[in-house]
């Protein structure tokens, strides 16, 4: 039987209640029961404790509600979207059902420490009068601890285990033949738009910290972390790969970072396909033992093993003629092949 | 609200931007054994992503430079070819800017079933690739007088 045949539906079914339903479940008791207690709480409430325990940071009655629901109900959501086309496609793997279980602890220890800390204000005419958040952290971090956990023990075990990778036969290039595979391997448009969507986002926010005259290092930190981001984004969303005599070479769009594989130091090309999570933990630039992926998205690609290094996958469309290619000037590069040289 | 909506536009727009910088797909075969010149041959090459939908209509071309060092051949000879492609239509120079596919281009890979079952008869009937080349093209020629 193949192992890397679809999974059966309880795993999918089991991974939307407890990464989905439940998490959202969750969080509209909680922000049902921050509505309710609105009337009662002190204008404006406490939403930020000092480590001393004392509340350093206030706004209006409604924050504590929405903050709940925009947090507790956008990430489980916006997991969601990214990983159940992926699950439906054929992908799985320990990282889906951890994913899963993080999703409903998240949303557990949000729901846990909002609501428990904003109704403790309930009937107090002054937010500096309410208690430390302490208890509300210890509480709220055992219970998503709990039910992290149980969201784990929930779903199935169905670890992922990779199909056997097909060597290529080398490409037929007859004695003085030269040929270039030109191809470009990018994130899809919808990935690409969400990480934009991303980025942009962030410039928003530091240019709105700027304008708002926030103090100083909260500027310069945003400003590293938009630079940081951008830079991740750019340099792993596309990249121009080429298979020519000299051998394999993997350069992002940005033109920084790029990988190559001179000819003579591959010992094995195979064309494969690829499975995102199960096999590397997502997508983007992975590393995992034995292999380096750039791995856009599920599906045919190519894995180059090297000599003395780590093997590299890269998920890119008409794998089989660039392997062929590439095992052709590999095998040349070796001397493998009489009369090429 | 607003914010989402510009989030959106913004988004779509470096997206654009992004695949300016994207080049297309491309599978150059050349054999200095055969008796067409080179850059002829790998003009053949594009020719054929084109038809086989690889490259698209606005899809740039890798640069002259990097498809050069590739093949191992002259510079200038992967410049003819592009310019050869750009006399035919398929193709657009601009200065300071890599080479573009034309829309004429779509015309192409519309063209790709035919060419295919035009090939495959010539094939049974024991017809040669240049005969049949030259045929097309008287025929061509005589439509246009």
């Amino acid at each position: 039987m193949n192992k890397t045949a679809r999974p059966r539906n309880p795993a999918l079914v089991r991974y939307v209640l407890v990464g989905l339903v439940v998490p959202i479940v969750v969080v509209l008791v909680g922000v049902a029961l921050l509505v309710a207690a609105m009337p009662a709480l002190p204008d404006p409430v406490g939403i930020h404790w000092n480590a001393a325990g004392q509340v350093d940071g206030f706004g209006a009655v409604w924050l504590p509600a929405v903050l709940l629901a925009a947090v507790g109900l956008g990430l489980p959501i916006l997991f969601a979207v990214a990983s159940i086309p992926a699950i439906r496609g054929g992908d799985f793997g320990y990282a889906f059902r951890f994913l899963g279980a993080m999703n409903l602890g998240t949303s557990v220890f949000l729901t846990v420490l909002i609501t428990w800390s904003t109704l403790a204000q309930r009937g107090l005419e002054d937010a500096r009068d309410a208690p430390s958040v302490g208890i509300a952290l210890l509480v709220s971090l055992l219970a998503a601890a709990v039910l992290g956990v149980a969201g784990w023990l929930l779903q199935p075990d169905q670890p992922f285990r990779p199909g056997v990778a097909d060597a290529v036969e080398p490409l037929a290039l007859a004695g003085d033949e030269r040929a270039v595979w030109l191809q470009r391997a990018s994130f899809s448009r919808g990935p690409l738009l969400v990480l934009s969507g991303a980025v942009i986002l962030l410039i928003v926010l530091t240019v709105a910290n700027i304008f708002l005259r926030a103090p100083g290092w909260s500027n310069v930190v945003l400003i590293a972390s938009t630079l940081l981001v951008g830079f991740g984004v750019a340099a792993s969303a596309a990249f121009h790969v080429r298979v020519d005599h000299t051998g394999l070479s993997i350069t992002s769009v940005l033109g920084f970072p790029r990988l190559s594989v001179p000819a003579a130091q591959i010992t094995a090309v195979e064309a494969v396909e690829v499975s995102p999570v199960g096999e590397f933990g997502g997508w983007g630039w992975r590393f995992v033992p034995g292999r380096i992926g750039i791995v856009l998205r599920r599906g045919e690609g190519m894995t180059v093993h090297r000599v003395g290094r780590r093997a590299i996958t890269i998920t890119v469309d008409d794998a089989a003629t660039g392997a062929a290619l590439l095992e052709t000037y590999a095998r040349r590069a070796m001397g493998s092949t009489p009369g090429t040289r | 609200m607003q914010v989402a909506r510009s989030v959106r536009i913004l988004s779509v727009a470096t997206l654009q931007l992004f695949e300016l910088f994207y080049n297309g797909c491309m599978f150059i075969r050349i054999d200095p054994a055969r008796e067409a010149p080179l850059f002829e041959q790998i003009a053949a090459s594009v020719r054929a992503d084109i038809v086989a939908g690889e490259l698209g209509p606005g899809d740039r071309l890798q640069s002259a430079r990097e498809v050069a060092a590739g093949l191992g051949v002259n510079l200038h000879t992967v410049l003819h070819a592009y310019q050869l492609l750009r006399d035919e239509g398929l193709v657009e120079l601009r200065r300071g800017r890599a080479a573009t596919v034309t829309e004429t281009a779509r015309h192409l890979t519309a063209l790709a079933e035919d060419i295919h079952r035009l090939a495959e008869k010539a094939r049974t009937l024991g017809l040669s690739a240049d005969a049949l080349a030259a045929l097309v093209k008287e025929s061509l020629l005589k439509e246009s007088l």
